[in-house]
Formats: structure tokens, sequence, C-alpha cells
């Protein structure tokens, strides 16, 4: 599932009782753009799950579960478990759905629900010891020279999804950051949440959200090379 | 022979510095954030860039790091949008809780 674009998810509904369970700071709700409206078939639907009609439900689940499940599967890393996620996050715009005010893509407001089911997860379970950072951190010697030497040239962006195998080697360093990281580069850098959005949600501060992005990202591009290497090992 | 090296590299690092008006290859790792958010000053986006231009060591790590990132946007994103299994929305739709008979 694409993120929806920053400006579609400043517009999101606040969608309190989801929000309820963990202390948060107050979001901020942009409107729709102005002379927007909901369209015709987004209406119908959300009216026939204000009636809780099944047939309604059943439509919103094949339409928008497969991304939703992407996005679930993103961040809480079991099968079982992001399916349990989709499965709470669907009882919960149910629920919600009344309080749907259309300020945003209907795709928009179910991505918010969709990552806040995965973090409650991650929330409510028990707390794993994380590895160090530090080794995949780049190093400097006493005067403050990078000493890191150059590692093995990463793929071409433009050319990832012609070789599949380097694209399960990136979901592969992806998966193997230190959760508290992996997760600021999903919200920051694939699920495009704001730096405060971030924060909000994490219940950080906006500048230890920078620090732990940049940390997450100069790890992930370790963790390639280090995969990279062990690829090209004989 | 290795002293010699290490010498070397000394010089090089304190030249290095000084061409970039103090930026070592620590203060840019630091600066690498704000500058790819465009919320450095302009002196000090000029010392970052001066730094950049003349140490390739610096130069070849940002280029990396930023492609890193573009290929988790590009192996992450597309994943998914296929249709749920039968049985899984039938357990999505199944009566719970208090909807449950």
């Amino acid at each position: 599932m694409r993120p929806p674009s920053r400006s579609a998810r400043a517009a999101t509904t606040r969608i309190s009782d989801v929000r309820n369970r963990v202390p948060r700071k107050p979001a901020v709700s942009a409107p729709r753009a102005a002379g927007s409206q909901i369209p015709d078939a987004e209406a119908a639907l959300i009216a026939g799950l204000r009636a809780g009609e099944a047939d309604s439900r059943e439509r919103l689940v094949r339409l928008y579960g497969g991304r939703m499940l992407a996005v679930i599967r993103r961040i809480v890393q079991s099968e079982d478990d992001a399916q349990d996620c989709l499965q709470e996050a669907f009882l919960q715009a149910f629920d919600k759905v009344e309080g749907f005010e259309g300020r945003a893509a209907l795709g928009t407001w179910l991505h918010r629900i969709a990552v806040n089911a995965a973090l409650m997860h991650l929330r409510g379970r028990q707390r794993r010891r994380e590895d160090p950072i530090e080794d995949l951190l780049p190093q400097f010697d006493g005067d403050g020279r990078r000493v890191t030497g150059p590692g093995p040239e990463l793929p071409p962006v433009e050319a990832l999804h012609e070789q599949q195998e380097n694209v399960a080697l990136v979901r592969r360093a992806v998966a193997r950051l230190p959760e508290s990281y992996r997760i600021v580069l999903l919200l920051r850098d694939i699920e495009e949440y704001t730096t405060d959005e971030t924060a909000t949600e994490l219940d950080l501060t906006p500048g230890a959200v920078k620090v732990r992005l940049h940390r997450a990202r100069s790890a992930l591009k370790t963790l390639i090379e280090r995969l990279l290497e062990e690829n090209r090992a004989p | 022979m290795s002293r010699r090296r290490s010498d070397s590299r000394s010089l090089m690092g304190g030249m290095m510095r000084i061409m970039s008006l103090g930026l070592g290859c620590r203060e840019m790792e630091a600066r690498i954030p704000d500058y790819l958010e465009g919320r450095l000053s302009g002196s000090q986006r000029a010392r970052f860039l001066l730094h950049l231009a003349i140490c390739r060591v610096c130069r070849r790590y940002l280029a990396a790091y930023r492609r890193a990132v573009a290929l988790a946007r590009a192996a992450l994103r597309d994943a998914g949008d296929e249709a749920l299994p039968d049985a899984l929305v039938r357990k999505i739709l199944a009566p719970r809780g208090r909807d449950a008979p």
C-alpha cells in the first residue's frame, strides 16, 4: 500500500478512540482541499458501513484489506500478528466510521488506523532487548576523519525490481534494524509521516526522532552493504 | 612506513579541515539530516558542500546513504496490494465481542 501523500494524511480525521488507548498529544487535522467532496462510490460505501450493512463491510475489507495488511506487515513482522492487527484495525474502522468526516480519503483514514493497530501491537508486546546499533554506524579516528572504508556499491534504485533477490536483500536489511530504529525509519521514510507526527506516534521528542532516523539510515546502509558482501562471498 | 602513511593522512586531514573552514568528517556526519532537509544556513551549507568537494570518502558515504534510503522505499512500498484470502476476509467479518450472537 503506497502511503498517502503528506497533504492527504494531514487531512486525516482524528480517530480519538484509537489514540486514546495510549496518551498522546493532539495532532493537527487539516481540512480536505477546498471544494473537494467525497466521491459518490465512497459516500455510498460509508453510508452502508454506517448502517451496519454486512455487504458494505465485506466490500471495505476486500477493497482495502490487502493494502492495509501490507502496511501492517512492514511494522509487525510476524504474519499471524499482522493478520490479528488487520482484524483489530477493521474492528476499529467499523466502530469509528460514524465519526469519519470525510476530510481525508477513506484510504488515508484506513492507512492511519492500520499503522496505529500495528504500533499498538508492538507497544502491548513484551519489549525485547535490542542489539546495540553502534556497530552499524560510521566510525571516526581521533582527528574526526571517517575511517569506514568504501563498501560494495549499492544496486541502482531504477533496476531494483529487475533483480528480486536485491528486493529481498533490502527488505532483510530493514528487518535487521533494531526495532526502535526500524519503526522510525518506516514511519518517516516509508509511510511518509512528518517528524512531528512520528514523534507523536512514538512519544518521542522531534529531536529524538531526527537522531534515530539518521542512525537508522546509516545502519541500513551498512546492513545492505554487509548483505551484499555476504552474497558475493564464495 | 605505516608511521609515514599515518603522518601523511594526518597532514592531509588537517589541510582538508582548514580548506573546509573547520568542518571535518564527524561534523559533516552530524549535519547530514539538516542538509537533506534543507535546514542548513547559507554558510553552513557552503562549508558542508566544500567538505564534500574535497573529501571523497564522505562523498561516497553520502551517496550510499541516500541510495540506501531510496532502495528501502522502492523495496518496501511496492509490497502488498494483493487480494486478501477468503479465509482471512471471513475471519475479519466474523462477529466478535458485542456483535457476537
